[in-house]
């Protein structure tokens, strides 16, 4: 109702380029790029797996920068934001540690170990779950937003683990892609230059499909809000 | 590593100038927190509420542990970090959210809100209190798992580990205790908001003792004890400027 | 190269499932409270309605009442918002 049309036009227009870069990204990933030597097909996972994490990483960044900005402004449109990027975040991590999943079994014989790495995202998770439940803990609307800030601030303590702790305890199995690789990952694999092309558009497509997924839930709470500000009114006004 | 560190010490820079403008600002605002904590431990030393339950619940987590684990004398040694922990973790736990929740429910919060002292001087009052009960703990602890699994705990090493985990643990611990008080369940919240930030720190602390406590070479636990003490500073530094959010009414 | 297509199937089923489940979610979560939006116009029109017919209707006998009605109306913020 109250956005410019110009901008619902733009949201609209990037959804359908991030549909198409998410039909190229698939094609990419399931048939230009061929199959890994040492993995075989299950490799092909990877791409996904990679892009969701960064989707996630990029969703908790901004629930950071949504926290400081409200707790700076108070304007509740960076609480809005906060809750939007968490949801998304909680939904890219489950398809990394899905993905990442599917690809262990192969390849370590094992759905799950508790691998520093495997750890510390299953802890990143749960303090994000955690963040949803402190909203709906919290009844006074004006702290509810206030305390969702500070934890999500807070919370992204465990992502930070996420990304150091296989730079302080190089015993995780999981192999590491970006800076030094450890003594004895298992499960890691040459790189070539269709992999890593294919490997960049896809952590593309994932960025971008993080932030219209990110757009259109804060769309969906401005309407939740203003309906639910219309009933109350209409309600005192009976 | 970007926007969490970035933003606190901005916080800071902009509190420096506030502060260093008052009289004294640095006796002032310690007495304040000395204050605090003194008043918490009078209560405490009065009543001996807290301290004689929770070294009960610290005496019987122990003996569950050694009956539910069926620890023979192989097992002990290798468990041993995690129940030290675990029970710390636990009965800190317990610990937060009474000492949090009486000061709210006494509305005696309110009143202290209302002395002209910097909201963080609060938090650190409210801290010292509850890390000198989680050191008291620890420390019996440290005396209990020795006598009761026969195995040397009193080192200087777990000491400082013990130190720097429990000044971590705190921190977190009393930040959102203080914000859990506010909820309809705080008992059920405060676990399921606490324990996964804290677990990196629990990690860090249980694979570190164990290192320790096997005796293996300082490259084993030497990672372990920065990275506790990396955290317990980023938590020092978010508690600081968080607090006053949390807090303001 | 060992033979692991299966996984590959599991993982991107997997992965569109939860994608799917993301957006159908908003998508579903969309549809009710526009809907819900659309009960709260009804209710709205239907009211002012009455409201008019009530202030016409009171005219005649206090001609006071008949004033007050539509300021009441276009004071209450519901209706700058429409």
């Amino acid at each position: 109702m109250a956005y410019p049309s110009q901008r619902t036009r733009l949201l609209q227009g990037l959804t359908v380029a991030t549909v198409v870069l998410f039909a190229i990204a698939l094609y990419l990933a399931l048939f230009w790029v061929g199959p890994e030597r040492t993995q075989g097909e299950v490799q092909r996972v990877f791409y996904v797996h990679l892009g969701s994490f960064l989707g996630a990483f990029l969703s908790f960044t901004a629930t950071v920068v949504a926290g400081i900005a409200y707790l700076r402004t108070r304007h509740p449109k960076w609480d809005t934001l906060g809750l939007a990027s968490v949801e998304i975040g909680l939904g890219l991590s489950a398809i990394t540690v899905i993905t990442g999943m599917t690809w262990a079994k192969p390849i370590w014989n094992t759905w799950w170990t508790w691998d520093p790495r495997l750890t510390s995202v299953a802890i990143m998770w749960l303090a994000y779950a955690a963040y949803l439940m402190l909203r709906s803990g919290i009844e006074d609307p004006e702290r509810q937003r206030r305390f969702a800030a500070v934890y999500g601030i807070i919370a992204f303590a465990s992502v930070l683990f996420t990304i150091i702790i296989v730079r302080v305890r190089p015993d995780t199995i999981h192999p590491v892609v970006a800076g030094p690789t450890q003594a004895d990952p298992t499960g890691s694999f040459d790189v070539t230059d269709r992999i890593r092309d294919t490997l960049f558009f896809n952590l593309f497509t994932f960025a971008v499909i993080t932030a219209v997924l990110i757009w259109h839930r804060i769309r969906l709470e401005n309407l939740v809000q203003r309906v639910s500000r219309r009933k109350m009114e209409l309600l005192a006004e009976l | 590593m970007s926007a969490e560190p970035t933003a606190t010490s901005e916080k800071t820079q902009a509190a420096a100038p506030a502060r260093a403008a008052r009289q004294r600002p640095v006796t002032r605002y310690w007495q304040a927190v000395g204050a605090i904590a003194w008043k918490d431990l009078r209560a405490e030393i009065r009543s001996r509420e807290l301290i004689n339950s929770m070294v009960l619940f610290t005496l019987m987590t122990v003996m569950v542990f050694s009956l539910a684990l069926e620890l023979d004398s192989d097992a002990r040694q290798n468990v041993v970090a995690g129940v030290l922990w675990v029970t710390v973790v636990f009965a800190g736990m317990l610990g937060f959210s009474r000492s949090l929740a009486a000061e709210h429910d006494r509305g005696s919060l309110d009143a202290l809100l209302l002395a002209p002292i910097d909201r963080s001087a609060l938090f650190f009052g409210k801290m010292i209190g509850n890390l000198l009960f989680v050191l008291v703990i620890s420390f019996v602890l440290m005396l209990l798992l020795t006598v009761m699994f026969n195995i040397s705990l009193i080192e200087p090493l777990l000491v400082v580990m013990l130190l720097l985990g429990s000044v971590g643990f705190t921190t977190i611990g009393t930040l959102i205790a203080s914000m859990s008080v506010h909820a309809r369940a705080r008992e059920t919240l405060l676990p399921i908001l606490l324990l996964p930030v804290s677990l990196p720190l629990l990690i860090s602390a249980v694979r570190g003792s164990a290192a320790i406590l096997n005796e293996m070479p300082s490259e084993d636990w030497l990672p372990w004890i920065q990275l506790l003490a990396v955290a317990d500073v980023i938590f020092l530094a978010a508690a600081y400027s968080l607090f006053g959010f949390i807090v303001e009414e | 190269m060992p033979d692991n297509i299966e996984y590959m199937y599991m993982g991107y089923a997997a992965m569109a499932i939860i994608m799917l489940a993301m957006i159908g979610w908003i998508y579903w979560r969309y549809r009710l409270a526009a809907h819900e939006e659309q009960l709260v116009d009804q209710f709205e029109a239907e009211e002012r309605a009455e409201r008019a017919a009530a202030g016409r209707a009171g005219a005649r006998p206090v001609p006071e009442a008949g004033a007050d009605a539509p300021a009441v109306v276009a004071n209450s913020p519901l209706s700058e918002e429409s």
